[in-house]
């Protein structure tokens, strides 16, 4: 019985689905998904799962070709482009900030999915990690973000009671453009869980340059020519090697690493 | 010419309404979070105001859209977690100034049609 009810709704939320052809891709998701969320309160609000009470929901919710003939009055793509600047600000904003956490959090992680290489090049290692937020049980469908702009693939998300993760890396599609996902678009997860979003470009890979050898002063002129930030983590008495000259650095020579990054050098103290 | 044929009185009524919902919407969160379910049946149950209660949804994605309103999920006592909508402060903005207009134009129609 109660798969036959299911059947019914499924049948009228490809109804309105179908109907809605033309309507925006994100607008015409949000639509079903509302009205999708509308059936089940009302069913959870029944005294009993009759086909009766069912129709009487869905009739009281219209023909789903009175919903579309709505949804093509209201100009979606107007608003959209009076705040596609402030998401615009917003998406990279969050991207320098996953950035930053990426960073701080491992960067040797990051270093082996960010690829100096032409083309793209992602490894997958630590592309799962969807741990649910405070225990909730809500499960809901993960949209399909891959091949979007990260400033619509965002709102996507977040619409759904998702979080997100930025992961940054090279590749030869335009940059924003989310070319991985974890989880996967269609699966199911419980409301707060991040999706990890791999996308191409804003920070660009570079290869960490030798300096073990140089000066303080012309190891930091030859990082910065590279776009990277020299610290200096100290020094160790050293009596092969002149006070103030590099005498290690991390990460070494040849690593690929985020634009912007810190390379930390030992000095000798002589 | 002195009388209304049928179905006019809909087409009237839509045109009127067209203008005027999204700021009925925004009257109904003004002072408390409504999910879904709640928005439809009291915009349905209004006179005149909804055709039915599906046609709710794309007016309230297209307020998400705008920032007028937002969304977020919480449990619910009984049943599975509902997604609450909000006003935003744009959306009581955009309230405050509908009201004020809508308030003159009312009074000014209706000293015409008196």
């Amino acid at each position: 019985m109660s798969d036959h009810l299911d059947a019914i709704c499924a049948e009228y939320l490809a109804r309105v689905e179908a109907d809605l052809a033309g309507v925006p891709a994100r607008e015409r998701r949000q639509i079903v998904e509302q009205i999708s969320e509308h059936i089940s309160t009302a069913r959870a609000a029944l005294p009993e799962q009759s086909e009766d009470a069912l129709r009487e929901i869905l009739r009281r919710l219209g023909p789903p070709e009175d919903i579309a003939a709505t949804a093509r009055r209201e100009n979606f793509s107007g608003a959209r482009r009076e705040r596609s600047a402030a998401s615009l600000a917003v998406a990279v904003a969050v991207g320098v900030v996953g950035l930053g956490i990426g960073l701080a959090a491992a960067l040797g992680t990051f270093s082996g999915i960010v690829s100096s290489s032409l083309g793209t090049n992602v490894k997958s290692d630590n592309s799962t990690h969807a741990s649910p937020v405070r225990g909730s049980p809500i499960a809901v469908s993960v949209p399909l973000v891959i091949g979007e702009q990260l400033s619509r693939a965002v709102p996507e998300l977040t619409d759904v009671g998702l979080e997100y993760r930025v992961i940054q890396t090279t590749g030869t599609v335009p940059i924003g453009t989310v070319i991985m996902q974890a989880p996967a678009g269609g699966s199911a997860a419980q409301v707060g869980t991040p999706v990890q979003l791999t996308v191409v470009g804003m920070a660009i890979a570079v290869g960490v340059p030798n300096v073990v050898g140089k000066s303080q002063a012309q190891a930091a002129a030859v990082l910065a020519a590279r776009g990277l930030v020299m610290s200096v983590t100290g020094s160790a008495a050293n009596d092969q090697v002149a006070a103030g000259i590099v005498t290690s650095q991390e990460p070494p020579a040849g690593a690929s690493v985020p634009s912007q990054s810190d390379v930390s050098v030992t000095l000798s103290a002589g | 010419m002195q009388y209304m044929v049928p179905g006019s009185t809909e087409k009237m009524l839509a045109q009127m309404r067209r203008g005027a919902i999204e700021y009925c919407v925004l009257s109904l969160l003004r002072d408390r979070d409504c999910y879904g379910l709640e928005l439809a049946r009291a915009l349905a149950e209004a006179d005149g105001l909804v055709t039915s209660e599906g046609t709710v949804y794309p007016l309230l994605t297209r307020l998400r859209r705008e920032g007028l309103v937002d969304a977020t999920w919480e449990e619910s006592p009984n049943g599975p977690p509902r997604r609450y909508y909000r006003i935003t402060p744009d959306g009581r903005a955009a309230l405050r100034a509908f009201s004020t207009q809508w308030k003159r134009f009312r009074d000014t129609v209706d000293l015409l049609l008196d």
